[in-house]
């Protein structure tokens, strides 16, 4: 355990794989045979089918295990997050991407933070309002523009950025982006976390996802994009005659 | 401009379209001079490679001038960017030149050329992304392809390659894909001194990787196919030959090596084997089915018939994952398995070498000259008359 918690980044935590409460687990237990005892009376498919999920929910109760809800509902990381800021619920997602640059050259561009939307999709506009402060303007879902305050939380050069949103801002988040020198002289890594609290919560967060404007999608390819731009110049496209995916 | 495109299974059309245009700073844009069809589209064509879209343009192996240039060629006009007026072959691999694989040489799994939102697909099935490709799918980026009178060339600093002019298109033409493909898995091969190399497929590759085997040093190369057209073209190589549909390829390779086996094999068919072995004729079924890609009825008996400690070559195209895998022979013989896209780009100027002194002459392939209207029939031909249509060479 300890060993898998150094190396893996957060977000990509799994909770344990026994993860209900004793009520929850009684609950599951006692809906699950209400499920089979009905399913008996009925008979026929939809009674077989009933008894099944009766029977799972059963097991579920029985075993304290359930594993879609491990997958798809909030991890330990994304439970620290939100005790940690204060939010009722919070997403953590984080990507790194190795560059053939060294970590000072690839911090002093993303410092320069109206350098972003060059690269990062959904992000519309950013200007830096003041020594600390920057205002963003975010393109979600259904292509409406929101827009918040950030602050800086730490700036080292060369090594570490962090921002926090103001409080109050439409969509609450924190992002920390760690610049290192890759091992062998390699370039560096850039380590990518952001943290947000979904609008809509669990429900929020899946609609996102489905839309891909979710932060783990978008994480992802701007950090590829930042790779492009720095290493080759520019940022590959198969525009105009290609079609891009539709995001 | 006119352009070949894809419309789906076994449905290609010429059609006009829009030009394309200057996007980034290192593109150029290639008036196509010659183009070809490549075995691995009939993949395509036959729909078995997966994100596919209509209205795709197909076609990676082209050549032509250079007709428009991005702001970095300009900025450099004296030292390495490319000129209006030059005369270019294409690598079909697009490559940057700047990053970790491509410094290694290892251009096909450049990591910059694919477009990012290209990469999901390949990222979730392969774990990382290749390089973008011309022509073939949107999970190799979904770029335009040369099957068309213009075409548009990212990083074409880096790949475009200038020929000589006393040397034809034709000459020059196959430096995009096929002769560094042959040559690249003959390499594969690690072909040392009294060698013998066994290849399956003596299609256009396969006769690259035949002249290349031998060019490599090998003793004796036996060419396996059922077209004797192709067989004869292989003999003419100097190549011994096996017919599939006469023999049992396992007992004769056996045999011709005093039971030894071929010191390298080489797939040179990739995911759609012909044949009716029963391996095979599951495998059909099962694509048929839509629960599998790729036929690899060849990768298993090159696997079977390689001898201890030799090695596998596989420049045949597979797109997924593959059953009944004889990893038991890999392990317990020792072999070693190479393949990859190829990296076409370190091979441009020392196969141009050979050509230009004589020593191969990627002519030989070639059985049709058609204009680019004659994309439709000449793709049905190749996939059901590969006696006679060996190889298409379009001109826009």
């Amino acid at each position: 355990m300890a060993s898998s918690s150094a190396v893996a980044p957060p977000g990509t935590r799994l909770g344990p794989r026994q993860n209900l409460e004793t009520p929850e687990r009684v609950i599951s237990a006692l809906g699950g045979t209400v499920l089979g005892l009905v399913a008996a009376k009925r008979g026929g498919v939809s009674g077989a089918l009933l008894g099944a999920l009766g029977a799972a929910l059963v097991a579920r109760g029985a075993t304290g295990a359930a594993p879609v809800k491990r997958l798809i509902g909030p991890g330990p990381d994304d439970k620290a997050a939100a005790k940690r800021q204060g939010w009722s619920s919070a997403a953590v997602f984080s990507r790194a991407v190795a560059i053939n640059k060294p970590a000072s050259e690839v911090y002093a561009f993303f410092r320069k933070f109206s350098n972003l939307p060059t690269f990062m999709e959904n992000i519309a506009e950013i200007v830096e309002t003041g020594d600390k402060h920057s205002r963003w303007t975010v393109t979600g879902p259904g292509g409406v523009k929101v827009s918040w305050d950030a602050v800086l939380t730490a700036d080292e050069p060369g090594r570490l950025i962090a921002w926090k949103t103001l409080p109050g801002s439409t969509i609450e988040n924190t992002g920390r982006v760690e610049f290192r020198d890759a091992p062998g002289g390699r370039g560096s890594e850039v380590h990518a976390t952001i943290a947000y609290k979904p609008p809509g919560g669990t429900a929020g967060k899946l609609v996102a996802k489905l839309t891909q404007r979710e932060p783990g999608i978008q994480i992802r390819r701007d950090l590829k994009r930042l790779k492009m731009l720095l290493e080759t110049g520019e940022i590959a496209t198969n525009a105009p005659q290609g079609t891009t995916p539709k995001s | 401009m006119r352009a070949v495109r894809w419309h789906g299974k076994l449905d290609v059309r010429v059609d006009t379209v829009p030009d394309p245009e200057i996007v980034n700073p290192r593109d150029a844009i290639i008036k196509v001079t010659s183009t070809a069809i490549c075995g691995s589209d009939l993949h395509l064509y036959d729909a078995v490679i997966p994100t596919m879209q209509k209205g795709d343009i197909l076609g990676h192996e082209f050549m032509g001038e250079v007709v428009d240039v991005g702001s970095a060629h300009k900025e450099k006009l004296n030292g390495h960017g490319l000129k209006v007026g030059q005369r270019v072959v294409i690598p079909f691999t697009i490559a940057c030149g700047s990053c970790f694989f491509c410094e290694k040489q290892l251009w096909s799994c450049c990591d910059n050329s694919n477009p990012a939102d290209n990469q999901d697909i390949p990222d979730a099935l392969m774990g990382h992304s290749p390089s973008g490709l011309f022509g073939y799918s949107h999970m190799t980026g979904g770029y335009a392809g040369g099957q068309a009178e213009y075409v548009r060339v990212p990083f074409a600093d880096t790949g475009a390659f200038a020929v000589p002019d006393h040397l034809e298109d034709e000459q020059v033409l196959f430096l995009t894909d096929i002769f560094p493909t042959g040559y690249m898995a003959a390499e594969n091969c690690a072909i040392e001194k009294g060698d013998t190399v066994a290849i399956w497929g003596a299609g256009p590759v396969g006769q690259f990787a035949i002249r290349s085997a031998f060019l490599l040093g090998a003793e004796r190369v036996i060419a396996i196919d059922h077209n004797p057209a192709r067989l004869r073209l292989a003999a003419g190589a100097g190549a011994d030959t096996l017919n599939f549909e006469e023999v049992d390829v396992l007992d004769a390779l056996a045999e011709t090596t005093a039971g030894r086996g071929p010191d390298s094999c080489m797939d040179a068919v990739g995911m759609e084997a012909h044949g009716v072995a029963i391996d095979n004729v599951a495998d059909l079924a099962k694509q048929k089915m839509g629960i599998a890609f790729d036929r690899p009825h060849v990768l298993r008996q090159a696997i079977i018939a390689c001898r201890k400690g030799g090695h596998v070559s596989v420049p045949g195209v597979y797109g997924g994952v593959i059953d009944n895998f004889p990893m038991g022979a890999v392990v317990n013989k020792g072999l070693t398995i190479k393949s990859g896209q190829t990296h076409v780009h370190r091979y441009l100027k020392p196969l141009l070498d050979h050509i230009e002194a004589g020593r191969i002459d990627p002519r030989v392939v070639i059985t049709h000259r058609l204009p680019l209207d004659a994309a439709p029939m000449a793709y049905d031909q190749f996939k059901n008359n590969q006696d006679e249509f060996r190889k298409v060479v379009l001109k826009p």
